[in-house]
């Protein structure tokens, strides 16, 4: 049985029920809506790359299934990946797309979309976002399908980092040292009180979006400064943050696993961040644990889904943990309880990654003066371009990233592919990413001569 | 403090933030599209501004136009060294 297959038994008892898919990235914007928030941060840079991301959901996706996008695939990316067997569903684009909306925000506001998917309900249709807010509950309701997850108030509560900080404490989780803070007085404890351990100490919204919405401070200047503008709310005023030591060279981990609507849970895989010369490469699988390790995650896996199931959750769990230099594994560090990127890769990994084989989940941040084609991006990759078959090759996961930040006026935009690097060794695997990269920026620096 | 004296500021904080010298700084460079500075530097970067500058900022209300070049900023920390916005 396939992941999706295992997805939509485990979620909605039935492996052969039809998914819609649609990939609300960084749902966790949604859920910080009138949260706490740093200072400063509640400034939101362009989201129109995030949210085309959402072609990701085309990888996903089984036969009989849906994958609802911003706008019509490239042809040729769309081509390419049927050719090579790694997408089979049916994608459909809504009519009514803003670079700065979610495709969930997008097909609220597309008639004709809203129509299309109010034909589909048939008992055993299914809305599967990557992360349930309160725009995919309208939406559900708007097209009369139900969701294949728990309800937005659930899924925001579980998302936060005061969440499963507690729950790190309560399971007796190793935990790196940190503490909740609710007001501003706390904060300023906390932080005084990480300092004095002489830590360098970060600062973490509880419901920020992942990797941001915190601030790391290198010393004490920076913790005066920031608790300097903080402590103008006013000492009782909520913040709801978490404060805790910042651990340097770290190997990064994260897991991946399903907690069903009876509860159980099923671990699915782990993944390891690459760094080379301190530059963060992407993610490695399979990745080469110790049995102690691995069987850490298992455990924590087990005692993290059940209490999630306690509190009202089901569905796909993504944690991040680490290894600290000293060789401690802190088996979590933050609970997405939603889809992530290893979610997206789970199809491609059962159908490609067989044994013997070696992967490097990589971004490419690029730097393009103009829209490039698909076409263009195989011409450059040639014959490193994954065929279904030989490797090494590097299969283009998300295209619709380069072009998205394209501004109305001159100049270079950013711009991402996601590629999987899949090789014969890890090395190998590093060693195309490498390779692909030195092409594709050759492309893009090409494009703006 | 004059225009110049403004951009020189938002250049050693810029420096500070994002770990590298930044040289001469014409006010329309990008701040995230050229320099790469995304949300968590903003903290840094107003941190480091208040400090350089002296200044006591309303960060709270911030909307993200003032950030889109050295232009845009320096226009809101004019305004606010002028005492224009409260």
């Amino acid at each position: 049985m396939g992941f999706a297959e295992r997805l939509k038994r485990d979620l909605v008892q039935d492996e052969n029920a039809r998914f819609v898919y649609i990939n609300n990235f960084e749902v966790e914007r949604s859920w910080a809506v009138g949260e706490p928030k740093l200072p400063g941060a509640g400034i939101s840079f362009a989201s129109a790359t995030v949210n085309r991301m959402e072609e990701m959901g085309v990888l996903l996706a089984e036969s009989a299934d849906i994958v609802l996008l911003k706008a019509p695939m490239d042809s040729d990316y769309a081509a390419y990946l049927r050719a090579v067997d790694a997408s089979a569903g049916e994608v459909v684009a809504v009519e009514a797309s803003l670079p700065s909306r979610t495709v969930t925000e997008d097909a609220l506001e597309s008639p004709r979309t809203l129509d299309f998917l109010r034909g589909l309900a048939d008992g055993r249709t299914y809305l599967m976002p990557m992360g349930i807010s309160a725009a995919e509950e309208e939406l559900s309701q708007a097209v009369g399908l139900p969701l294949a997850g728990p309800r937005a108030e659930v899924c925001k509560r579980v998302n936060g980092k005061i969440y499963s900080r507690r729950l790190v404490d309560s399971l007796g989780l190793a935990a790196v040292p940190g503490v909740v803070c609710e007001t501003v007085a706390d904060l300023a404890a906390a932080v005084e009180a990480q300092c004095a351990r002489g830590d360098r100490v970060v600062v973490k919204e509880s419901l920020g979006v992942s990797g941001r919405g915190m601030v790391v401070l290198p010393d004490r200047a920076a913790a005066d400064r920031l608790l300097r503008l903080i402590g103008r709310r006013g000492q009782q005023t909520r913040v709801d943050m978490v404060v805790e030591s910042w651990i340097e060279d770290v190997t990064d981990l994260n897991y991946q696993f399903l907690v069903s609507r009876s509860g159980q849970v099923r671990f699915e895989a782990v993944k390891e961040a690459v760094l080379h010369n301190n530059v963060h490469q992407g993610h490695r699988f399979p990745v080469d644990l110790s049995e102690e390790h691995l069987g850490t995650l298992h455990e924590s896996a087990l005692l993290i889904g059940r209490a999630l199931h306690a509190d009202g959750y089901y569905g796909i769990v993504g944690v991040d943990a680490m290894i600290g230099p000293d060789g401690v594994l802190y088996p979590c560090l933050e609970i997405n309880a939603r889809f992530n990127m290893s979610t997206y890769q789970s199809r491609i990994a059962e159908r490609f990654l067989s044994a013997g084989r070696h992967a490097i989940a990589a971004t490419f941040n690029l730097k393009p003066s103009r829209a490039h084609s698909f076409a263009e991006v195989a011409a450059v990759l040639g014959r490193s371009i994954f065929d279904g078959t030989h490797i090494p090759g590097v299969l283009v996961n998300n295209f619709a990233t380069l072009n998205a930040g394209i501004g109305p006026g001159d100049g270079p935009f950013h711009g991402r592919i996601y590629g999987i690097c899949i090789a014969a060794d890890a090395g190998s695997a590093l060693a195309l990413r490498s390779r692909t990269e030195e092409r594709l920026r050759t492309l893009v620096a090409r494009g703006s001569s | 403090m004059n225009r110049e004296q403004i951009v020189e500021h938002i250049r050693i904080a810029l420096s500070s933030v994002l770990n590298r010298e930044i040289g001469q700084l014409e006010e329309n460079v990008r701040l995230v599209e050229d320099l790469s500075l995304d949300s968590t530097s903003v903290i840094e970067l107003l941190m480091a501004l208040e400090d350089t500058m002296g200044l006591e900022l309303d960060v709270e209300d911030l909307q993200p136009e003032v950030f889109q070049t050295v232009g845009s900023l320096a226009d809101y920390l004019a305004a606010e060294v002028s005492g224009l916005v409260s």
